[in-house]
């Protein structure tokens, strides 16, 4: 019976989510963009029209056609194609980055909070000394330090936002370890694991969610910077920043070697800006009627 | 409602300007509105005054004898002399020594000029010389270019006279002297001011002298006005570092520079409609390549070399990556160089490599890695002949990384494969071909015994024609051993503004800007 209401309350809460998400238009459109890049990523060998390394040295440096629609580049690539197929890298570096981060630096902060006293002292003063350093620059010198790749990349990228998770998780998880169902799981003998995971998190997971979301867009753009300077993905995959790193030198020549990859880039931030602040927007409960 | 509104005209407004970047009809003409900053109204009134040049990177030090920069060269190039000089032409003529005479096979004479002072009012003398000598030998910067040099028997007869001795009959002994290593130091000075800061505030006898060195910035250089020889036509002498390519291009079309290095092979089209600069550009001593480690499996198997060259369309990967600017490795050293003689290209013969490879056990595959530094040029070159070596079944593992790491890996021995290129400032094959010997432990890792007995002979002889028939025997032999793959020679490209003259196009980056004028 009580299963049945709680499963009742949550799928009204759902829906009462999905409405309002919907009546928010940019995050809509946001979410569409997203959609649309996503499949794209999925299924980029069958959309692409060709592979991203195929090179054609008769076709060097040409405009857009009907044949290439957004030109090829320096080595004779469809640039579109690569774009595509860019997309997968993109995407997932931002996914998986911020999946790092969101663990790695939620759990410290989850542990901070539920136990207090000198855990939370010596966490979070660890964290504190990790934010006194830029992200970016720290991302650089692990990415340096762990050699250049794009799993390397990931790491870099995920242990520099990490801080940033562990502080939101910390305050959310403050306020809610004092509520009742917590004492309740408790008194059942629950054990802190349990508690930390099964009642806390969970109940404490939308500015998670929509810091994460916001995350993406920069883990993207670092990823891009990681990539312009040499460290992050290595040829001949075909990341954003990374085409443009190797456009650069043809920007007063050759537009769309620099274009097309950068506005690939801003329109996916784009995207992703817009469905986190919708999200955010529908899940932060100060901002709700 | 409103907030979507503003978020879409930010959007719009964001890709007017992307595209208003992007329009090739404003960037492509020369003069148009992109380039009329130079105030066209005010043609060379007076007689200019200041010589302004942007070079690709910041010298590191000023020191000649720790320096292994071009970017260093180019400024010590105008701060210090040399006892010899080497002409356009390759010729040696005389610097701080007015004449010399050969005494015995292993001893040259060298007649100082009398009268000569230092930027510090200090006399220049033979024991300036034979200091700079000895710390050429023993400091890491130049010890191994200069170990042939005996610094300990070199003999001073008189303030103006020197016996400098070699330890074996030395045939470039002249090309060392006058390279960046052979520059001749204040020994009072070094003396008093220590090595560190004497390669910031640099004292020498050149025509200029280093008045401010901005770091990240420029260098600033002020006319010597007691300069022995010809005085440079203007009085201050500007160096600008900037690193970016197209940025020094646009640097020039504006004005703000007279004179940029390493012009980028995609900018030289464009400069060359504008009539208000000129490309100067001639064949350089550049050579660039692709090593392969021959201590290390699969390389130790020349039929996996010669597979791995014969798979690469080189004259492809040349255009793709050089466009004009280069030209195909057709021997080991480039045209420049003392002893060049044309021995290839190899000829590009996939099925023949695949065959190789089979034979060598290789037929189901191969995997390599390649490392080298960020270069544009390098990371173009290696896209393509990762894409061709995949058409004979090689997958290529590309790993990029700073210079210093990649330097210090080839010197652990740890480089598979590496791209990198040799600038033999000296013009002597001697110092074309130093990555060769077996004592050289950096990218090749080679022993062989018939090159280093080749390379000896060469260093050896003194007789310009018999040099070049060992030099070239040995380069015939070297070229069958597949050891490394050539890529190209690059040109040396400059560009100057309209009214620069007397602008030498010097093949190793290093030209004597005090020689310049300006003209209407």
């Amino acid at each position: 019976m009580t299963e049945q209401t709680a499963k009742k309350g949550r799928s009204s809460r759902r829906r009462e989510f999905w409405v309002r998400l919907c009546r928010n238009k940019a995050a809509l459109i946001g979410m569409v963009i997203l959609c649309i890049l996503m499949i794209t990523a999925v299924f980029a060998p069958v959309i692409a029209p060709y592979h991203y390394d195929e090179q054609n040295y008769q076709m060097i440096n040409q405009l857009p056609s009907l044949a290439h629609p957004l030109g090829t580049d320096n080595c004779g690539r469809d640039i579109l194609s690569r774009l595509i197929y860019g997309s997968r890298v993109s995407l997932q570096i931002g996914f998986i980055a911020v999946g790092i981060g969101a663990v790695v630096g939620g759990l410290l902060g989850a542990v901070a909070a539920f136990y207090g006293k000198a855990a939370d002292n010596i966490i979070m003063r660890c964290i504190d000394i990790v934010l006194a350093i830029p992200s970016t620059l720290l991302a650089i010198s692990i990415s340096a330090a762990l050699g250049p790749g794009l799993t390397n990349a990931m790491i870099a990228i995920g242990i520099g936002s990490a801080p940033n998770y562990a502080r939101i998780v910390r305050a959310s998880v403050l306020t809610v370890k004092e509520q009742e169902f917590v004492e309740a799981a408790r008194c059942v003998g629950a054990s802190d694991a349990y508690i930390i995971l099964r009642e806390i998190l969970p109940n404490a997971l939308s500015p998670i969610i929509v810091q994460a979301t916001l995350g993406v867009a920069s883990a993207i753009l670092s990823a891009a910077a990681l990539s312009f300077i040499g460290l992050g993905i290595q040829p001949p995959s075909p990341e954003w920043g990374a085409m443009l790193s190797a456009g650069r030198v043809y920007i007063r020549d050759f537009w769309p070697i620099v274009t097309f990859p950068g506005v690939a880039i801003m329109i996916t931030i784009f995207a992703l800006n817009l469905f986190g602040d919708g999200l955010r927007d529908v899940l932060d409960p100060r901002l709700r009627r | 409602m409103k907030r979507f509104a503003k978020l879409i005209s930010l959007a719009l407004c964001a890709a007017m300007l992307l595209s208003a970047c992007g329009s090739p009809g404003n960037s492509s003409t020369p003069g148009g509105p992109g380039t009329s900053g130079s105030n066209p109204g005010q043609p060379a009134a007076q007689a200019k005054n200041e010589l302004k040049v942007a070079i690709r990177a910041e010298p590191s030090t000023l020191d000649p004898h720790n320096s292994t920069a071009l970017a260093n060269f180019a400024v010590q190039r105008m701060v210090f002399d040399t006892l010899v000089v080497q002409d356009e032409n390759g010729g040696i003529i005389p610097g701080l020594a007015e004449s010399w005479e050969v005494m015995d096979e292993l001893t040259i004479r060298f007649h100082l000029r009398s009268g000569v002072r230092f930027s510090n009012g200090a006399e220049f003398t033979a024991e300036d010389v034979l200091f700079s000598l000895q710390r050429a030998v023993t400091e890491k910067g130049s010890a191994s270019m200069f170990s042939s040099f005996d610094a300990e028997n070199t003999e001073i007869i008189d303030p103006l006279t020197i016996d400098i001795r070699v330890k074996q009959p030395f045939a470039a002994i002249y090309n060392y002297l006058a390279s960046a290593r052979g520059d001749i130091i204040c020994k009072s000075a070094l003396e008093e001011m220590g090595a560190e800061a004497y390669g910031r505030a640099p004292v020498g006898t050149g025509p200029f002298v280093l008045t401010e060195w901005k770091t990240g910035d420029s260098l600033e250089l002020t006319r010597n006005e007691d300069y022995w020889g010809d005085k440079p036509a203007y009085e201050k002498l500007t160096i600008r570092v900037i690193t970016e390519a197209a940025n020094r291009s646009i640097e020039l079309e504006t004005g703000g520079v007279d004179i940029i290095y390493d012009v980028a092979a995609n900018d030289v089209e464009r400069l060359e409609a504008n009539d208000k600069v000129k490309v100067v550009s001639g064949p350089g001593y550049k050579f660039s390549y692709i090593t392969m480690n021959m201590s290390m499996a699969p390389f130790d198997d020349i039929r996996v070399r010669e597979a791995l060259i014969l798979a690469l369309d080189m004259p492809t990967i040349v255009n793709v990556a050089y466009g004009s600017s280069a030209s195909v490795a057709d021997s080991l050293m480039a045209p420049t160089v003392f002893g060049y003689a044309k021995i290839g290209p190899y000829a590009y013969n996939p099925d023949r490599a695949k065959e190789l490879l089979a034979e060598a056990g290789y037929g189901g595959g191969l995997e390599v890695t390649v490392m080298l530094n960020e270069d544009r040029n390098f990371i173009d070159v290696m896209e393509v002949a990762q894409n061709m070596w995949r058409s004979v079944g090689v997958e290529t593992d590309i790993q990029i990384m700073d210079q210093a790491t990649l330097l210090s890996k080839a010197a652990n021995g740890e480089v598979p494969m590496g791209v990198t290129n040799s600038t033999p400032t000296t013009g002597d094959p001697d110092h074309a071909l130093m990555i060769w010997p077996t004592s050289y432990k950096s990218f090749l890792r080679n022993s062989n015994t018939r090159i280093d007995e080749y390379l000896e002979a060469g260093k050896a002889a003194y007789d310009p024609d018999e040099r070049a028939a060992i030099y070239q025997e040995a380069m015939e032999y070297m070229w069958q051993q597949y050891n490394l793959i050539p890529i190209c020679f690059t040109n040396s490209v400059y560009a100057v503004a309209a009214n620069v003259e007397n602008f030498e196009c010097h093949p190793g980056n290093t030209p004597n800007l005090a020689k310049v004028t300006f003209g209407p």
